[in-house]
């Protein structure tokens, strides 16, 4: 006799940017154990999937009946998740994979998080590297907050800023912070590999964990990200 | 209270009574409680005892016919021979009370074999009854009795009249409180393969009233919360429960106990009870913990997939888990809304072909596309009904499967890996041949699978799946197959040369069978497959075939070359050239295409004579490819043209060939095979010139010394050349034909006119060659 669970969906309107993206849907797990008082509820895992400006090419090709919903987000114990994803799978034919970040997406991440340090201080920018030498080197690199935003800013100058990051900026930004590491140190960043990338706005991690702490820039991370799980697609 | 029991040792069970002794320090009320309960008992074993009365019945009847028992036990003692667990449950199931243990080398050796059986695949439901029967009612003595409890791992169920049984033999309390205790806890681990549980349900009170004993407590507390439902939650029960946690203080399986009483009946248990509360009930299975998720394990394991072609609809149960993912194919599942107007019928229902054809236009699609692989029954519907959501949900799930399995996460070498992927690879392979075309997904999968494949994963299944592949373009071709498979196949055995020749010469058959079905009559359009939207043109399936067959002469020549024109990969080749010389006969695909020097010499002066035969048939199936061609071509009456490239290349094969084998000149200054007269010198070979006619070639020369030694046995020294006088040419060409080189024969027939020739000249002067 386990306790019962309560399961509910709601849709959460407006995180969804374009016309072809589908509503957010946002799923709670509440336990209510069997011995307890009836209002003793607590909430036990929660989860949302959801699109955020997905490739409307993409979307518009779909069938009618067919909704898109690439992106998935879990807290909770991995017992519910597993659970909750079988769920799907049997109900909907959905498949779950997980979404390893690359270097790239990492890459891009710091640069938007450092660029948003002029409206919600960003407290630190800390990047964490592994370099495959014997023995496996682990370098953990953090830069001062307002340093880096102003490497950035001369990157990307306001003038040319539309809120379109360009890869090469990101590229230049990232140059940037390894030579600095180099001239002290004499360690090429670029020969290892890029792992997290953490602000007090969230922190990203290559194997797909990411922590978002502020809601300032959810739709910009969302659009990336969901334009990489389209990308990710089996078909 | 002391209970004596009557029991009947030979059926195993017993009814027992209660006596009143002035120790009695019961109520009364309970007393009666009591035997009430032992009434429910006794109604409960109604079953077991019409089988003592039926036994009783047999037994009378078998003093009378003794013939017949001894017949029966010679059988028996054939069947034990045969086979030895058989033989071991049945001594086992007569071994009788007050049997000596001690020194019994025949009881030992019986429950060795029982033993052994247990813990490797598990007993069934009807040996289980058997040893605990023999275990609990002491019969082979108590430390048996201990033994045989550890080892019970049940196979698939365990019958609930075992159960109940034991329970009784409990109630004879002869057995030692280790064995009780043992007993009890056995019962909870195997709880779950129980079959049936109304049975236990009724013996309820007879269970409960083992709670006032201090060491079973916790054990029988556990086995009520798991029997307990509304209907037995009685005020004296909850009171006797008060009454021991006031003796011996709140224990977590009392409280467990009650709070679970409480949640059926709360105007009955008004004591106060912790909201949260870890489990009370404390480890219990931990003797057959591991020994029975082996062997459950083992036996889930060996579910294998019913692939006969009849028309069943296949229950697969392939769902061993494997870490984080899931190659599994799920099992046919209605969709969650079932309650959807129109009630459908669900695809698991129908057990024929007929039955889905009568509610064709009335099926639901499963809610997991997934589950139709596998089964005919589903692939036929899923072939008739295109759906395109229905594919595409197909496709996603099995670009995804295939992706996270073979892409994402590397194998981890462990062969449990990947035989369960080479059983996914094989069901997915049997639904394509099914539905005689591949997956999208399957296509796009294998593309990014060829460029880090190490040719020796599941080698056989991605061959397979690679000849499925439709036609595209050929310069996509180029990109995504022929690149990664020239690696692959020059960094490679022989043997996986060899696979791959075969695998692309059916892919060939697969696309000349395709376009002989579809391609109509005059029309250029061709749409590729019933699911995809590309079509092509017919001038650009013959670019994509010519590419291909390009392909396999350069990766051919240069195997040969390299192999040493080993003989499998020359015959593999040889095949494939036997597909090739008859499209245009065979498949109405106006395309002829020599093979490359590179494997016509070696098949010509191959030391293997089935090359050689291989080879004229070849040749003679290009010639009659060919006269075809040009006789259609000279009535005007088809619109294809073949290149005059085409006929002159042939002509110089046709040459080479005859002149070497009919003509005895295999080396004619100014052909395509040249060597300096030098250089023959040096080989000190009389007469080289004739080294390669049929009857001095290596290949067949073999087949001459028989035919001289058959017609010449008296001669001493061979002399071939004596052969091809007169008759004896044309006796020695019948023997030739009759060791069945169908190809020689057919080659030399066309090409030197039918029947026999008399001399070498009239041989010459009556070679055709086709202009």
């Amino acid at each position: 006799m386990d306790a019962g669970f309560k399961v509910t969906f709601t849709t959460v309107p407006g995180l969804a940017e374009s016309d072809v993206d589908a509503e957010t849907v946002f799923i709670q797990i509440q336990s209510k154990p069997v011995f307890a008082a009836a209002d003793a509820v607590k909430v036990v895992w929660r989860g949302w999937l959801t699109c955020v400006n997905g490739d409307p090419e993409y979307l518009r090709s779909l069938p009618a009946d067919f909704v898109s919903l690439p992106l998935f987000f879990t807290n909770g114990p991995e017992s519910l998740t597993t659970l909750v994803k079988s769920w799907f799978g049997r109900t909907f034919d959905a498949n779950f994979g997980s979404l390893p970040l690359n270097s790239s997406t990492l890459n891009w991440l710091a640069a938007l998080w450092t660029g948003c340090h002029p409206t919600c201080n960003i407290r630190y920018l800390k990047l964490a590297w592994r370099l495959q030498s014997q023995p496996v080197l682990d370098i953990s690199y953090t830069v001062n907050p307002q340093d880096a935003w102003e490497l950035w800013n001369s990157i990307h100058t306001p003038e040319s800023a539309d809120d379109q990051i360009g890869e090469k900026e990101v590229q230049a930004f990232m140059n940037g912070l390894e030579t600095h590491f180099f001239r002290h140190f004499k360690i090429h960043l670029s020969a290892g590999r890029l792992l997290t990338v953490s602000t007090s706005l969230g922190s990203a991690h290559h194997d797909g964990k990411i922590k978002i702490g502020n809601s300032e820039y959810i739709t910009t991370l969302l659009t990336l990200l969901t334009e990489y799980a389209l990308f990710k697609m089996p078909t | 209270m002391s209970k004596y029991a009557c029991a009947n040792g030979r059926f195993g069970f017993g009814v027992w009574f209660e006596s009143e002794t002035a120790e009695a320090k019961e109520s009364t009320g309970e007393r009666q409680q009591t035997t009430k309960c032992r009434h429910e008992m006794a109604d409960a074993l109604n079953l077991t005892r019409s089988v003592n009365e039926r036994s009783f019945e047999s037994e009378s009847s078998a003093t009378s016919a003794s013939n017949r028992s001894l017949r029966l036990a010679e059988k028996e003692k054939k069947r034990g021979e045969a086979d030895p667990f058989a033989a071991a449950v049945s001594y086992l199931s007569r071994v009788k009370a007050g049997t000596v243990v001690r020194g019994n080398d025949d009881l030992e050796r019986n429950i060795l074999v029982v033993e052994t059986v247990a813990v490797s695949k598990g007993l069934s439901p009807r040996v289980v009854s058997v040893l605990l029967d023999l275990a609990l009612s002491l019969n082979a003595g108590t430390t048996n009795c201990t033994r045989v409890l550890k080892f019970l791992i049940p196979a698939t169920v365990v019958p609930q009249e075992a159960i109940v049984r034991g329970v009784s033999w409990l109630c004879v309390g002869k057995l030692p409180m280790n064995a009780q205790v043992l007993f009890l806890r056995w019962v909870l681990t195997v709880f779950d393969l129980i079959d049936r549980k109304d049975d236990l349900r009724a013996i309820y009170g007879f269970i409960f009233s083992f709670v006032t004993d201090e060491t079973l407590c916790p054990f029988i507390c556990h086995l009520l919360y798991l029997l307990t439902t509304r209907e037995l939650v009685h005020p004296h029960r909850v009171r006797k429960l008060l009454d021991i946690q006031a003796k011996t203080g709140r224990q977590p399986f009392l409280t467990q106990l009650l709070a679970l009483y409480k949640v059926f009946r709360p105007d009955l248990v008004t004591v106060s009870l912790p909201s949260r509360m870890r489990t009370g009930f404390k480890n219990y299975n931990s003797t057959w913990k591991v020994t029975l998720s082996a062997v459950q394990k083992r036996n889930k394991g060996e579910v294998s997939v019913d692939h006969s072609l009849t028309l069943d609809v296949n229950e697969i149960s392939l769902s061993r888990k494997r870490k984080r993912h899931h190659l599994a194919i799920p099992s046919l599942s209605s969709a969650f809304d079932s309650s959807s107007g129109k009630k459908g019928l669900r695809l698991q229902e129908f057990h024929s072909f007929a039955e889905l054809l009568e509610n064709i236009h009335n099926i639901e699609l499963p809610a997991q596309m997934g589950s139709m692989l596998g089964s005919t029954l589903a692939l036929h519907y899923l072939d008739c009904v295109q759906d395109e959501s229905a594919f595409l949900r197909l496709n996603f799930w099995l670009g995804h499967s295939l992706q996270e399995e073979f892409l994402l996460c590397p194998a981890d070498g462990s062969s449990d890996n990947t035989s369960e992927a080479g059983h996914f690879l094989n069901t997915l392979l049997f639904s394509q041949q099914f539905l005689q075309e591949g997956f999208s997904s399957t296509e796009s999968f294998l593309y990014k699978f060829l460029s880090v494949w190490d040719g020796c994963l599941l080698r056989p299944q991605i061959l397979d799946l690679l000849s499925d592949i439709p036609l595209m373009p050929s310069f996509y071709m180029n990109k995504l197959l022929f690149e990664p498979l020239k690696q692959l196949y020059f960094t490679s055995t022989l043997f996986f040369k060899c696979s791959v020749i075969e695998c692309l010469n059916s892919m060939l058959m697969k696309w000349l069978t395709w376009h002989s079905v579809n391609a109509s009559e005059g029309s250029l359009d061709i749409s590729l497959n019933s699911t995809s939207n590309m079509t092509m043109t017919l001038s650009g399936f013959m670019d994509s075939v010519m590419e291909l067959v390009r392909f396999v002469g350069l990766l051919a020549s240069e195997g040969l070359r390299l192999e040493n024109c080993h003989v499998l990969l020359l015959n593999q080749t040889l095949g494939f050239y036997e597909t090739v010389c008859d499209m245009f006969l065979k498949y109405s695909l106006p395309l002829i295409i020599m093979p490359p020097a590179g494997v016509f010499y070696p098949a010509l002066f191959s030391i293997d004579s089935i090359s050689v035969d291989r080879l004229g048939y070849i040749m003679y199936r290009y010639r009659k490819n060919l006269t075809l061609a040009k006789q259609q071509k000279q009535r005007r009456e088809q619109t294809f043209h073949i290149s005059r490239n085409s006929y002159k290349e042939f002509n110089r094969n046709l040459q080479t060939m005859v002149n070497s084998m009919l003509i005895s000149q295999w080396c004619i200054p100014g052909s395509e095979l040249e060597l300096d007269s030098g250089l023959i010198a040096q080989s000190r070979i009389a007469q080289p010139w004739c080294c390669f006619d049929i009857i001095h070639h290596p290949a067949l020369f073999s087949y001459a010394i028989e035919f001289h030694r058959r017609c010449w046995p008296e001669r001493k020294e061979m002399d071939l050349e004596s052969i091809k006088i007169g008759k004896f040419w044309n006796w020695y060409m019948e023997f030739l034909f009759n060791q069945g080189f169908d190809g020689l024969k057919d080659f030399i027939m066309a090409n030197t006119g039918h029947g026999s020739l008399q001399s070498q000249e009239e041989r010459k002067s009556m070679l055709q060659s086709v202009h």
